[in-house]
């Protein structure tokens, strides 16, 4: 992406709208958080989405109580619904890191009205994918061996699992993750501090905001702190998802045990990430109308990045089935086969509409500019990466080696609650953070503004 | 000897210290406080005294206990049904649980010594005894392990020239029939419980009636009995009262065996083949190679020594069968045919070895099947055999006695013996008689011993109804369940199961055993001598002194405690085989039985290949074990071929009636590749109404369309489909290796001539060893480097490797759900493939362990070090490091590894914890799970040599499935002696590793397989 | 009753050990030296590799009251499993609970060899006894079946 010093050069539509000052973009902004009143909008939607964590909860409890049989994972297929979901929300996770991090990098600076929240989908995206690892493993309570303790038992993790590396990757990730967050909110959550006219808000805020009083001291600790993180999250985005993907890539498994994952999973997770940052963006400016903040030129830009992440993606498939013939090996060549003509073609179908053909459509700035559209192709992608996981996930699993021991996988309503109460508990998050937060970074937008220009 | 004082089973259960329930976690204990009481206790409480009643509690013994079990108490048993209240509770202590299981300390655990310990008993080390088990009158040698006085596990007796090490399915399962909760615990009137003295009360009127005419009213009715103590017994009783009748039935009989015998040479004979002196074998429809076939144990060891391409002589083997078995799989040329037409191939194979075959016209497939067969049979006189099925009628068998006296088999292959059978009537016709008598009111006392004629009689005859309603003023029942006919008995007593009480009886070869109880009846159950004893007028009998006052008898002489001890070491008594008997045929020409129309649809009634005749349906074991064709657990659906099946539009798992001169059983299609066209086959003994928690409602009920007039098949049924569908369980989905992208090399076989030419056709170069990231390890420094070869060739697929396997291993049953979407337990497997043309294919075996990989897939995938390799080259399983992510069975290649997905181990049952393996641990939820190599027996054998300053010699130490497999197709030992069996099979050209291109350098390898077709058939 | 049925013979402490003897009804000890029921351990085993009683059990004889003197901890097992040497004794020690390991102060003679540090002894009972190496017996299998 060259969008490098655009702000200079104005012939694309601008990042924020004109006629915007200092104040009233700070206004506008933390007026969300503070003043305006609680629609009853809000209160559905959060209702509903709390309902459906607390459906998260009661699935998650009985199968402390029952195990794991009451999902589908049978012998052969010992990865079901948990690892795809996994996999699924992890990637998401993605964008938030790499607008942050590395468009921040890249001074991106367009990436400004829609760091924050992307950062905060991202901690959440991360906390629901955290969940999976710890509840599907069949004895829940005994989950932390993976962690190297000194024990009395006198033995370590077996370090060779990509299931160790996984530990490490997310946890850290989740880590770093959510410092960038909490350290951009610093100022902002300073100037909610100020503005709030609330006892408890204030000291909720004040404490929040660590004493900041935005000294020029202050700000050059932020700045570097700033730059610091952004430094170490940038090769998270990359190496997270590469380490998620030797889960599958070191396995022996036919359709898993290919060099392309690392990358071709990279990509996907950009993808998905993107797409789920323009399912919550699109909506989101329109109710709190942000049309000035979140412009048409992010929607572009996010596009873009969907359609090139996309391109890899395919190019990833593409791959994988050249490979299953060019290799000659009977069983890679077998999964190809089954994935087009198996019980779960449709599937595979699915997939290749989802995430291949219709994504194309980007290709129309016309399409591309157009919120509604933009929405439901971000569906349609996400739904297509989750489609992948499955496909990668049960379909190389079903059928591998022995035609003796091909088995089929049948979802329970035990997975699928497990499912969508993450989705649930997801977007409560979301809304309670867009109640009590500023979702757009205040003063990074002021930095948008003519008067922030520093000349020389 | 066997002393039953020490037997106290009183002692047993309070033997706290027993290790019968080891477990993968801290063990919870009987008596646990559950949660409810814990928040009773503490509702009474209230403010600051609540914390304090709260410690107190913790403090509390239950609480501790509480905290120690892995899972809240009836978190096992639930049902999919989620009760809120229940779910809850649960859901809140497993959550604590989950914070406090893993890191707490022992739970206190007493331990309670003998006061007076049994000289010959070492705690923790086991005992062997010989004893015997019964099927169908056949006794099958058995050495059966005792752990503390508990048995734990069924052996063959390897010095019995009828087992030699080997046992079939039924006996291994046995032992889970002794501990089976479900079984009759108390003597029973009328649904009353009642004493043994009761019943004698109740018996004394009606004896004294009954002496005074002689007791005409007296009918017992048992099943086929070899045991000389027993008959002799009956025969007393018989002196007694000499009105009385002794009836036989079995619905599993022989009779037609029997009349055909008759009808050759005019007397019972009981015929005995030595499939090694065979070079060619014809079977008529005969399943010899199956479990409950007389004396099949000894004709697999035989068949599959004979079946050997390396010894230079491997014999040919026909079959012709009405159905898919295991022996037709084996067979170098099948030919499926309809029951009703293989006494014409009979007929024409007799005219053509007499006279062979005119031309070269033929003018059936069946005629040119038979010329072949002659002309191969004529070529090899004195050295081959003809068999016929039990269920082929009289003149089936007339006439294959007649071809073997006219090849000359008779005195080399074949033997005539008299029968084993002590009471060789026909069964049909005595049930019939019976039920006369009753209907004519004859009857006033009727006992039924160890039988469930209610159920399983001719559905023409209506015993259940007889007994019902024709209101017999004494009906006693003896047997081991409360079944269908207890239910209809006013008096049911409880049996004794054979390893509680004394006995003997006959093996196929005639050879006497004594069988000898391992423990004292676990509910005072009585025995068969018992009963008979008392009906003879005598008091309180022991089966203890009846045998033993028997074999007095016999054995007249000072040595009789020699003779006695001596028997009950070697597990049989001297001189008690049959020698073989002269006959002569009265008639070479029978009538050729009446040939059912072309069209017409015919039925097959067979024993069910694993319960039997439904006597073993409440044994988990055996309705989780996979048939060996259709791999179908817990269900017995209708077999029907694929052409059929096409034709009536039917697929596997639709539901059809089947309706049989005006009566209808409404039961699932399952298409099995290779059955015969125009016919179908059931298996008996399911659709059972009082059989227990396990078996009662599992399956179809297949004996209301069997009449007394032709038991086995009969021509003329109707299907029609009812368009409902019926999920069954199979283990195996595919049965075949061919791919839409190829065939997948898993079994490799080839035509004798083939392997001729090319020894080696089977190898596969593997990958260089260094082909690896991680530093091979020296296995060759190492003393033992344990590895198994697995013979294809002589594997006949008769499941015993998985029933062995499942009593040695603790190995979980979990049911027909869990069995249909996957999740059966069994350590070791036998795949069955097919290949070819569909409605005559050719069928392999492969029995499937955990190959031991050396570079083992699962081993770098799991988190935790669950499982690694042993220095031995095992693949250690560490069943208490598992937290079970299930990375290592997605990565093994062979799908070996099982996993406890709910908690599928029984751990409340008293009796089932007895019955475990204490040195095996029990597996708890959560875990993956998987063969070993039998690692206990091999630390055991160890322990042994090292305290003994020596190696374990070759042969000395075997795993389950080795020691149970009547083929020797498993062969276990140390691959870094390159004397050992197991290292000259691997220098075998036919040697080969599955899925070697994996690099995973597995010690399990298998023998390729080997036809041997005649050049006749090919062309 | 084996050994009390000639030494203290009346002892009070032992009655119930009589009464136990005289109705035929079990003691029921609590068990202090206890493994988790998933080890597997074999005393006869390691009593033949000269690892001696009160190496695990402790001075036993010392006891008033008996207690657990190790932790009986896998870390524990694996200390003396990893090292034999260091904790084996000669075949006829192993039931001395006061046999002390070799020291320049009172050394220790076996074969005719006189060892003065338990290392030198150790590692040649460890050739004496044909002990597994260690790789063999720190197996999981050794004690997890």
């Amino acid at each position: 992406m060259d969008e490098r010093n655009e702000s200079t050069t104005g012939s694309r539509a601008p990042v924020i709208e004109p006629g915007h000052t200092f104040a009233t973009v700070t206004d506008k902004i933390s007026s969300i958080v503070l003043t305006r009143p609680t629609s009853s909008g809000w209160f559905v939607g959060f209702g509903i989405a709390f309902l459906l964590t607390m459906m998260m909860l009661y699935a998650i409890g009985f199968l402390f109580v029952r195990g794991i049989g009451i999902w589908g994972v049978t012998i052969p297929i010992g990865w079901g619904f948990a690892i795809v979901n996994f996999v699924w929300w992890i990637g998401i996770g993605h964008a938030g890191t790499l607008i942050s991090a590395i468009l921040l990098l890249l001074r991106q600076s367009w990436r400004n009205s829609i760091n924050r929240f992307a950062e905060a989908m991202t901690l959440f995206a991360v906390s629901a994918a955290g969940i999976f690892p710890l509840i599907h493993v069949g004895r829940p309570w005994l989950a932390y061996w993976l962690f190297p303790y000194p024990n009395s038992m006198g033995v370590w993790p077996q370090f060779r699992s990509p299931l160790i590396w996984d530990v490490f990757a997310v946890s850290t990730y989740a880590t770093i993750s959510l410092l960038f967050w909490f350290v951009g909110l610093i100022p902002d959550l300073a100037t909610l501090r100020d503005r709030s006219t609330n006892r408890a808000a204030k000291i909720i805020y004040g404490m929040l905001a660590m004493g900041w009083r935005g000294s020029a001291r202050h700000w050059d600790r932020y700045e570097t702190m700033y730059l610091l993180l952004a430094g170490l999250a940038t090769p998270l985005v990359l190496s997270v998802h590469t380490v998620v993907s030797f889960d599958f890539a070191v396995g022996i498994v036919p359709g898993w045990h290919t060099t392309i994952f690392p990358p071709y999973f990279v990509a996907g997770a950009i993808y998905s990430g993107f797409a789920m940052v323009l399912m919550l963006a699109i909506p989101i400016r329109k109710i709190y109308g942000l049309e000035d903040f979140i412009t048409e030129r992010h929607l572009q830009n996010s596009a873009k990045v969907m359609l090139a992440t996309g391109l890899i993606v395919a190019y990833g498939y593409v791959i994988e089935a050249f490979m299953g013939w060019y290799s000659g090996n009977r069983y890679d060549a077998f999964t190809m086969w089954n994935r087009l003509h198996g019980p779960y073609k449709w599937d595979y179908v699915a997939l290749l509409l989802c995430n291949i053909v219709i994504p194309q459509v980007l290709w129309i700035k016309k399409l591309r500019s157009n919120p509604l559209a933009l929405f439901l192709i971000s569906g349609v992608v996400l739904v297509g990466m989750w489609l992948e996981r499955f496909i990668i996930v049960v379909v190389s699993l079903h059928r591998d080696f022995l035609t003796s021991s091909w088995g089929m996988y049948y979802p329970t309503r035990w997975d699928w609650m497990t499912f969508i109460g993450t989705i649930g508990m997801f977007l409560a998050a979301m809304f309670l953070f867009v109640r009590v937060l500023p979702m757009i970074s205040i003063f990074e937008m002021r930095t948008l503004l003519p008067e922030a220009e520093v000349k020389e | 000897m066997f002393n039953l004082s020490s037997v106290s089973i009183h002692m047993k259960m309070e033997e706290q210290d027993d290790k019968g329930h080891r477990e993968a976690v801290c063990p919870g204990k009987k008596g646990a406080l559950d949660l409810d009481a814990a928040r009773a206790r503490l509702a009474e409480t209230k403010g600051p005294e609540f914390w304090r009643s709260l410690e107190e509690l913790a403090g509390s013994p239950e609480w501790q206990e509480m905290m120690h079990r892995e899972f809240p108490k009836g978190a096992s048993e639930w049902l999919d049904s989620v009760s809120r209240r229940g779910f809850l509770k649960l859901m809140g202590a497993s959550l604590a649980m989950a914070g406090m299981t893993a890191c707490t300390k022992q739970p206190l655990e007493p331990i309670v010594p003998y006061v007076r310990q049994p000289e010959e008993l070492v705690p923790g080390r086991p005992m062997f005894y010989a004893t015997a088990f019964t099927l169908g009158g056949y006794a099958s040698p058995l050495l059966v392990e005792s752990h503390m006085y508990r048995p734990t596990k069924v052996e063959g007796n390897d010095k019995h020239p009828a087992s030699l090490g080997g046992t079939d399915i039924f006996a291994q399962a046995s032992i889970l029939e002794m501990y089976d909760p479900d079984r009759s615990q108390t003597i029973a009137s009328l649904g009353e419980v009642r004493t043994w003295g009761n019943f004698v009360e109740a018996l004394r009127g009606p004896l004294s009636a009954q002496k005074a005419v002689q007791g005409a009213g007296i009918r017992i009715l048992t099943r086929t009995i070899s045991s000389p103590t027993l008959a002799d017994q009956m025969r007393g009783l018989l002196k007694v009262y000499p009105q009385a009748k002794w009836h036989v039935y079995e619905p599993v009989n022989r009779d037609s065996v029997l009349e055909g015998a008759k009808l050759a040479f005019g007397q019972p004979v009981e015929t005995q083949y030595k499939l090694e002196n065979a070079d060619v074998i014809v079977s008529l429809d005969a399943d010899f190679l199956s479990a409950g076939f007389p004396g099949n144990v000894r004709y697999i060891r035989d068949f599959a020594k004979r079946r050997d391409p390396d010894s230079g002589k491997m014999s040919r083997v026909y079959v012709v069968e009405s159905t898919t078995s295991a022996t037709g799989a084996k067979a170098d040329h099948r030919l499926p045919m309809r029951a009703g037409e293989i006494d014409q191939v009979a007929g024409l194979l007799n005219r053509f070895v007499e006279q062979g075959h005119p031309s070269d016209v033929f003018s059936s497939q069946g005629e040119k099947f038979a010329a072949a067969v002659a002309n191969d049979l004529s070529a090899h006189r004195g050295s081959s055999v003809v068999i016929a099925g039990d269920h082929q009628p009289p003149g089936v068998h007339a006439t294959v006695h007649a071809i073997n006296q006219a090849l000359g088999n008779v005195g080399k292959t074949v033997f005539y013996t008299d029968p084993v059978d002590a009471n060789p009537i026909n069964q049909t016709e005595s049930i019939k008689d019976l039920v006369a008598d009753m209907r004519a009111g004859k009857v006033d006392m009727l006992v039924i011993m160890d039988g469930n004629p209610a159920y399983d009689a001719p559905a023409d005859l209506g015993f259940a109804d007889a007994l019902k309603n024709t209101n017999i003023p004494l009906r006693v029942h003896l047997g081991l369940y409360q079944d269908e006919t207890a239910e209809l008995c006013q008096w049911h007593i409880n049996e004794a199961h054979y390893l509680e009480a004394w006995g003997d009886a006959r093996a196929c070869d005639g050879t006497v055993s004594i069988v000898q109880p391992l423990i004292a009846p676990l509910y005072s159950g009585k025995s068969a001598h018992e009963l008979v004893a008392t009906l003879a007028g005598q008091p309180d009998p022991s089966s203890h002194e009846v045998v033993q006052n028997y074999w007095k008898k016999q054995h007249s002489g000072a040595d009789f405690d020699m003779f006695w001890r001596k028997s009950l070491n070697d597990g049989w008594i001297e001189g008690t085989t049959f020698a073989p008997k002269q006959v002569s045929l009265k008639t070479a020409s029978f009538p050729a039985p009446a040939v059912p129309p072309p069209g017409s649809i015919e039925i097959n009634f067979r024993r069910d290949p694993s319960i039997y005749d439904g006597r073993f349906s409440n044994n988990g074991w055996l309705q989780e074990l996979p048939k060996p064709m259709s791999k179908m657990t817990w269900d017995n659906p209708v077999l029907i071929g694929p052409a059929m099946a096409e034709r009536l539009g039917l697929k596997s798992e639709d539901m059809i009636e089947i309706e049989l001169n005006g009566k209808k059983v409404t039961a699932p299609v399952w298409v099995q590749a290779g059955h015969p066209d125009n016919s179908i086959t059931v298996f008996l003994g399911y659709g059972r109404r009082r059989a227990g928690r396990v078996g009662t409602g599992a399956g179809f009920d297949f004996y209301p369309l069997r009449d007394s007039a032709d038991p086995w098949f009969i021509a003329g049924v109707t299907l029609s489909k009812t368009g409902e569908t019926y999920k069954l369980a199979t283990t195996q989905g595919y049965q075949t290796m061919d791919t839409p992208v190829g065939t997948r090399p898993l079994v490799r076989t080839a035509s004798l001539d083939g392997y001729h030419k090319e020894p080696a056709f089977a190898r596969e170069d593997e990958p260089p060893k260094d082909l690896t990231l991680y530093q091979p390890y020296p296995y060759e420094k190492e003393p033992y480097a344990w590895g198994m070869a697995i013979d294809l060739n002589a594997c006949v697929g008769c499941n015993n490797c998985i029933v062995a396997c499942q009593s040695e291993n603790n190995i979980a049953v979990v049911g027909k759900e869990q069995c249909v979407i996957g999740r059966h337990m069994h350590w070791i497997r036998v795949d069955a493939y097919y290949q070819g043309d569909r409605d005559n294919p050719k069928a392999y075996f492969q029995p499937v362990p955990c190959m031991q990989c050396e570079n083992a897939p699962c081993e770098v995938v799991c988190p935790v070090g669950a499982t690694v390799h042993s220095s031995e080259g095992l693949n250690d399983m560490v069943y208490n490091r598992c937290v079970g992510t299930r990375y290592c069975s997605n990565n093994c290649p062979y799908k070996v590894r099982r996993f406890n997905f709910l908690l599928f181990q029984d751990w409340e049952t008293p009796q089932l914890k007895m019955m475990r393996n204490p040195d095996v641990t029990v597996r708890s939820r959560g875990v993956m799970e998987k063969c070993t190599y039998c690692v206990q027996r091999i630390s055991e054998h160890r322990i042994d040599s090292e305290r003994e300053d020596r190696k374990i010699a070759d042969g000395e130490l075997q795993t389950a499935c080795q020691q149970s497999c009547p083929a020797n197709a498993i062969v276990f030992g140390n691959i870094n002696d390159p004397e050992s069996r197991v290292s000259k099979l691997k220098r075998n050209p036919r040697n080969y590793s599955l899925l070697a291109d994996l690099n995973t350098r597995p010690r399990t390898t298998y023998l390729a397989e080997i036809r041997n077709p005649s050049e006749e058939l090919e062309s | 009753m084996n050994c009390h049925s000639q030494i203290w013979t009346g002892a009070p402490l032992l009655e119930p050990v009589r009464e136990s003897f005289r109705s035929g009804k079990s003691l029921v000890w609590t068990r202090v030296n206890d493994l988790p029921d998933f080890v597997y351990f074999n005393h006869s085993i390691h009593i033949n590799k000269g690892v001696g009683c009160n190496t695990c059990h402790g001075p036993v004889d010392r006891m008033p009251l008996m207690y657990n003197e190790y932790s009986l901890q896998m870390e524990w097992c694996l200390d003396c499993h990893r090292d034999p040497a260091k904790n084996l004794r000669p075949r006829d020690q192993v039931f001395n609970m006061r046999y002390e390991p070799p020291s320049s102060l009172k050394p220790v003679t076996m074969d005719g060899k006189e060892y003065t540090d338990q290392m030198s002894l150790g590692s040649d009972l460890v050739k004496k006894y044909k002990l597994r190496t260690v790789t063999d017996i720190t197996s999981c299998s050794t004690c997890h079946r």
